[in-house]
């Protein structure tokens, strides 16, 4: 019997492997009976014999065969593959849903830092770039732009909600606006580009012209939140 | 000569892949894209309703089983939201009603209708929260009767058991049934004391949502 025939056969007596774990036996096995060829070619053995001495050596290989089977527990196999499919189960579920929680991050980052970038159309309305920020509960409400109309009295506010926790949800609350003598100003507003994460809107308020701020009302649940958005006129106003 | 690299064992190899699918698991329900836990959907529709630190008071299913439905308190709010699982997703809120609480009044209470679109079902679920001298509830609806063409008043007790007390308050959730949103006009609560006085809710606030 030659190596290579000894090495098929310890091979066609293995049971339930996968072919890898075969690949894996067979070149153990061979390293093994190498190893000891190489040992025994070292004592001046001619290869021939040093082969055979070798194989002898390994023992019956059909015998190998279902002992290095056995150390191969079908169970661990099984609960081997059953984990690969919950891998692949679970990589799929953060795919899918890392898309929608990325995209509300993005947007509630983009309201917090960069708005404008979101309504650039909306942008070009106002002449007036500011940074007040209202915490309403977990919300924020972001006033960061206003535009004035002198002939008109027209004040334009632009807004947007976000939450503090990035991964957070905004609300959606109300706002009512007053003018500087606390008067509810009517107004319409118009709702921008809205998701569970940011929520922006434009008010469009009638005051009088050189009114020097509005009010910013919010109600929630008992509390009362407020703040003075600054009014800069055009033509000296 | 150069040996291979041992093979790993089945043993390591299952177990390695157990633990990167429960280090996969954990991300997942840390960062809330799987919500393994009702909790955990429930805190997002407080976020949402911008419920301040909010308590599940109470579990309760509907008799139809269609999901289930979280009584959840928060610093001035009452919110009850309905639960349901998604196996790609966890559990999810599939709409919420908020009463606020804060004006501390005898009677708080709201209506949540769910609308299934499934099988045309109308699930309606009275809640509130009320004084602790509170004993008996009643709610009085006004309806507007098609057929007769005039305003119906009808009361519905609360079942006694429906009716408890959790952390020290008295809360209820109970399930409305014969009694659609649809043609209704006005509801209010009204409470009795131990003393046999009158609390009315303020009109009570309705909720619908389509499931």
């Amino acid at each position: 019997m030659t190596k290579a025939e000894y090495t098929a056969a310890v091979c066609a007596a293995l049971r339930r492997l996968t072919p890898r774990e075969r690949t894996a036996v067979r070149e153990e096995i061979d390293g093994h009976i190498q190893d000891h060829m190489a040992d025994l070619l070292a004592l001046d053995y001619p290869e021939e014999l040093a082969e055979q001495r070798a194989l002898s050596a390994m023992g019956d290989p059909e015998e190998v065969g279902k002992a290095i089977s056995r150390q191969y527990s079908p169970f661990w196999l099984a609960a081997g593959r059953l984990a690969a499919a919950a891998l692949v189960l679970l990589a799929l579920m953060v795919l899918t849903n890392a898309q929608s929680w990325v995209g509300l991050m993005a947007d509630n980052l983009q309201a917090r830092w960069a708005p404008g970038s979101a309504v650039p159309e909306w942008m070009e309305q106002v002449h007036q770039e500011t940074d007040i920020r209202l915490e309403v509960g977990s919300d924020v409400l972001y006033i960061f732009g206003v535009g004035t109309d002198a002939e008109t009295g027209i004040v334009t506010v632009l807004s947007c909600w976000y939450d503090q926790n990035p991964l957070g949800l905004v609300s959606g609350n109300t706002v009512t606006f007053q003018d500087c003598r606390g008067q509810v100003l009517p107004g319409g507003g118009v709702g921008g580009p809205y998701d569970a994460a940011a929520d922006f809107r434009r008010q469009s308020l009638s005051v009088l012209p050189g009114d020097p701020y509005v009010t910013v009302v919010c109600e929630r649940y008992g509390a009362r939140y407020t703040a003075q958005v600054p009014l800069v006129w055009e033509d000296g106003l | 000569m150069k040996r291979q690299k041992a093979c790993p064992t089945r043993r390591r190899t299952a177990l390695r892949r157990w633990g990167a699918a429960l280090l996969l698991a954990a991300v997942l329900a840390g960062t809330g894209m799987y919500r393994v836990l009702p909790g955990q959907a429930v805190a997002v529709a407080a976020d949402r309703g911008d419920v301040d630190h909010p308590r599940v008071v109470k579990w309760v299913s509907d008799r139809a089983r269609s999901g289930l439905y979280s009584l959840v308190e928060g610093d001035d709010a009452l919110m009850l939201c309905l639960l349901r699982f998604s196996p790609t997703g966890g559990w999810y809120d599939s709409g919420s009603a908020v009463v606020e609480t804060w004006q501390n009044a005898a009677v708080s209470a709201g209506i949540c209708s769910h609308n299934h679109r499934q099988d045309g079902r109308e699930v309606l679920f009275l809640f509130g929260q009320v004084a602790a001298d509170i004993r008996r509830l009643e709610l009085e609806v006004t309806t507007w009767e098609e057929e007769a063409e005039a305003l119906t008043v009808r009361t519905v007790p609360v079942p006694a058991e429906d009716l408890f007390e959790e952390h020290g308050r008295r809360y209820f959730v109970t399930e409305l049934e014969d009694l659609s949103l649809d043609n209704w006009i006005e509801g209010r609560v009204l409470g009795w004391t131990d003393s046999g006085q009158i609390r009315t809710s303020e009109p009570l606030l309705r909720w619908y949502w389509n499931t």
